[in-house]
């Protein structure tokens, strides 16, 4: 097993490698010219050569390219241009925002997703059955923005129970930094108005970031669990006498999550790129909103930054999914 | 199960009492809701963009400020004296000034200051950083300092006042500069050393920029720069303008900005908010490529000028809240004329032109525009297109990102432009400059909307206009400029834009003014 995760590991090296040649191929095809933006139209010809110098925009693309890998290898990700600050500092401010709503709305998402689909499987031509399939409908059609802004409107406009927007109140300094969570990190430390401030202030995005998600794995839960409903095994533990819930929660869900597994590989995926626009919405300040200010500021830095840790982390999920089929199916070996 | 509930019921409880009480300790917060706090947003040497100088002006002083009207006033400087030749200017600082660190204010710290602008010298709209190359600053005494220009400079005050010639403490620079950054760019880029009315106090990236008063601050000139009212401004960075208005709706937040025309009518009528207005010295416009024909056809550019009825777009799109525009001096400005009128609008005649300039069935184009620039420019565009399809002009709309908008410009690869315009200093000579004069023979690129056949005369008079200061003479000068560019409609200015503030109707004070500054120092809540 250890072997393979060292192989799956060093097959992320060609994968970042291919990310970066086609991000830094895109950005070159883009039309725009980054120091043009920010110097200004009838700059002095001796400080925009100056500054493509500085910047290492006077080479060809290609040396460029290597001129960034070879500083990637060294962990150098280079200066924004948008903020003036190493990326690797700006990446490590924003991640963990992104880190920590991704993982709550995922958390909600399986949670949420499995008792929905297992309702729903159990019961199925239900009204509960309809009335679940009819939320996760409902899920998967709904957008982002529109859903986000109509909770705001609800919960902090009219109820005033959470609030509009941002990870904590201005009236509370962040907690000290360990992992970068402010609900573990205030947890931690035992800074109780900071964990309640930032807890009510991931509830709203997290859960529309979750919605869509939650939808998705209930239905492949439902499904899968259909399939397996008839077979001779769970034929068999009914006729036994077992309780419903035993036959359901150790003989059909666990020969079920499989596929739930691969879909929440897929959904913790979608998570991370669909956080841009929940971010946009409820003002959170991670890695989404960070690639769109560096899109529009042309920071090419950044955003091929960015793809790298988005490539990165997409490949680590389906790495921690696939470990986890060996855990789930004893079956399974990757020896 | 029942008892924990209880107990997590009981802690919910808790903390929220704990955060009510935590919010009353700062009940003289002003929450100022923006969509961003712009690039490098606190270092007053660096280049950015325009929305960093509204945390410019908070933090550092310059050595002379302007008022609205663009009256200046000495502020770190308690008077000045410029040569006859304009070539040395001589400020005495006000003694008793310190910065945040601490550090006093004198002329070194002023001097440090100017050459940091060159030292750094990238991208900055600061004059200095080239002034600076050929000039020198001599330190007279403790605080007195003498520029000693390379050239005659009428306008060195009207530079100065601007936010990029603020004055940092070379201590905390020092401190703070490394081996590879000796000017401290990377450190100064989210933190802040000047002496002005609000100090940093902490920023979340992405979040918020936090700025407490300056309790030692010397108090500023009556009127025109004073200390801060309010204990702590807090910016929030809300991208989403839908969001900021629920906010503000809400009192989350305070003072909102940048919001669209369509939720700013429904904050107008919305109880315990108010909606206000500032005038900038900015305008919307269509450019032409003036290079390219038919639009280096004087005859087609004033038909197209005839064609299109800009007041139906002032009160339709922009429901009246902007300033109507007949030149490229915006009202406040030196050369603005009340008295020159819109060309009409008038199909017939608008055809007429059309087909004496030779295209009597019209012609094909393309119109660009970056949304970024101005969210109704994408409303504007689609009326344009209908009102210029009356005379046979067959627009094609092209939305685009800003930086391709402006590559396209620079390559005068672009027939007609939607775009903001706006004067840096507030002064006629930059705005005038861009339009009316030639192109700058070392420049990178060049704007291509310029009046490429103007008759000499105008680029000398253009250039004549920096060498004067007399304020009566330079309106006389402008004034007749801009008629002139008028009449060969270089451009179609169409309205003069102001900045929108939504804002709760306990904030009292606020002003926003035509550069660009947001003087938050005397804003009262109630």
């Amino acid at each position: 097993m250890i072997a393979y995760i060292v192989r799956r590991l060093l097959f992320l090296i060609p994968t970042l490698f291919a990310g970066v040649l086609l991000v830094f191929g895109i950005m070159h095809l883009a039309p725009g010219d980054p120091v043009l933006l920010l110097a200004g139209p009838e700059a002095d010809p001796r400080i925009y050569d100056e500054l493509r110098q500085q910047w290492g925009l006077d080479k060809p693309v290609y040396i460029q390219c290597l001129m960034y890998l070879g500083n990637l290898v060294r962990g150098d990700l280079g200066t924004s241009l948008v903020t003036g600050r190493p990326v690797i500092a700006d990446i490590g401010a924003y991640l963990p925002a992104t880190v920590e709503l991704t993982i709550f709305a995922l958390f909600l998402s399986v949670v949420v997703g499995v008792l929905l689909g297992v309702v729903s499987a159990v019961r199925p031509n239900t009204l509960l059955d309809h009335a679940t399939r009819t939320v996760s409908l409902l899920g998967v059609a709904t957008p982002v923005f529109w859903l986000g802004l109509l909770l705001i409107i609800l919960f902090h406009l009219r109820l005033s129970w959470l609030p509009g927007g941002g990870r904590i109140g201005v009236n509370i300094s962040p907690p000290r930094s360990i992992t970068g969570s402010y609900l573990i990190d205030s947890l931690v430390t035992g800074n109780w108005a900071a964990l309640g401030s930032s807890a009510l202030h991931i509830l709203m995005p997290g859960f529309v970031l979750a919605f869509a998600q939650i939808a998705r794995v209930a239905r492949i839960t439902r499904a899968s669990m259909l399939g397996i409903v008839g077979l001779d095994y769970v034929k068999a533990a009914k006729a036994k006498g077992l309780k419903e819930s035993k036959v359901v929660s150790r003989y059909i869900l666990r020969n079920a999550w499989i596929p739930i597994l691969t879909m929440v590989g897929e959904v913790a995926g979608t998570l991370l790129g669909g956080a841009v626009v929940t971010e946009v919405v409820f003002s959170w300040p991670g890695m989404g909103r960070y690639a769109v200010d560096s899109i529009m500021a042309l920071d090419y830095k950044a955003i091929v930054a960015f793809a790298i840790i988005s490539t990165a982390l997409y490949a680590f999920i389906n790495l921690i999914v696939d470990v986890m089929y060996v855990w789930v199916d004893p079956r399974i070996s990757y020896s | 199960m029942k008892r924990s509930v209880r107990m997590a019921l009981v802690l919910l409880l808790g903390v929220t009492t704990a955060l009510a009480f935590v919010a009353a300790a700062y009940a003289t917060d002003l929450v100022y809701a923006r969509p961003s706090l712009g690039t490098k947003f606190l270092d007053p040497h660096q280049g950015g963009n325009s929305g960093r100088y509204q945390n410019l002006n908070l933090v550092y002083d310059t050595l002379v400020f302007s008022d609205d009207g663009g009256t200046l006033y000495p502020l770190l400087a308690e008077w000045w004296e410029a040569s006859e030749d304009y070539t040395q200017w001589t400020f005495q600082l006000r003694s008793g000034i310190v910065f945040h660190d601490g550090t006093p204010l004198n002329a070194a710290a002023v001097k440090f200051s100017f050459d940091r602008i060159v030292g750094i010298g990238n991208h900055t709209v600061a004059q200095w950083r080239y002034m600076g190359k050929d000039s020198t600053i001599e330190v007279v005494d403790d605080l007195t300092v003498r520029f000693k220009l390379s050239k005659p400079y009428p306008l060195f005050l009207t530079e100065l006042v601007y936010a990029c010639y603020g004055i940092i403490s070379p201590t905390a620079v020092q401190q703070h500069a490394t081996a590879a950054d000796p000017w401290a760019t990377e450190y100064f880029s989210s933190n802040e050393c000047g002496s002005g009315p609000f100090q940093f106090a902490e920023y979340v990236p992405g979040e918020r920029l936090i700025l407490a008063k300056n309790t030692k601050y010397w108090g500023g000139v009556e009127g025109v720069k004073c200390a801060a009212k309010v204990d702590r401004l807090v910016m929030r960075i809300v991208p989403d303008a839908t969001t900021r208005a629920i906010m503000l709706q809400s009192g989350e937040v305070d003072i909102a900005e940048q919001l669209p025309v369509d939720l700013l009518g429904q904050l107008a009528t919305a109880p315990g908010i108010k909606v206000e207005y500032y005038p900038l010295q900015a305008f919307a416009e269509i450019q032409f490529n003036g290079g390219k024909a038919p639009f280096n056809n004087e005859k087609v550019r004033q038909a197209i000028s005839h064609a299109i009825d800009v007041d139906s777009i002032i009160n339709g799109v922009e429901r009246g809240h902007v300033l109507p525009m007949y030149g490229v001096a915006t009202q406040g400005m030196i050369g603005y004329d009340p008295t020159r009128q819109r060309p009409t609008y008038d199909v017939a005649l608008a055809k007429q032109l059309l087909a004496e300039a030779g295209y009597p069935n019209g012609f094909d184009a393309t119109l660009i525009w970056a949304t970024e620039r101005r969210a109704e420019f994408d409303l504007e565009a689609v009326l344009i297109q209908e009102y210029l399809g009356q005379i046979g002009i067959r627009l094609t709309l092209q939305s685009l990102a800003w930086s391709a908008e402006l590559e396209k410009q620079l390559n005068a690869d672009f027939d007609m432009s939607l775009m903001t315009m706006t004067s840096g200093t507030g002064d006629p000579s930059s705005i005038f400059d861009k339009y009316l004069a030639p192109p700058h023979p070392a420049a990178v690129g060049q704007y291509s909307f310029r009046w490429v056949d103007a008759p000499p005369i105008v680029a000398e008079l253009v250039e004549y206009g920096t060498t004067i200061w007399d304020p009566a003479t330079r309106q006389h000068l402008y004034a007749f400029l801009d008629a002139v560019g008028t009449a060969a409609a270089v451009n179609i200015p169409l309205y003069q834009i102001p900045v929108a503030f939504a804002m709760r109707s306990n904030v009292h004070g606020f002003v926003y003014d035509t550069l660009r500054r947001a003087c938050f120092y005397f804003v009262s809540k109630d």
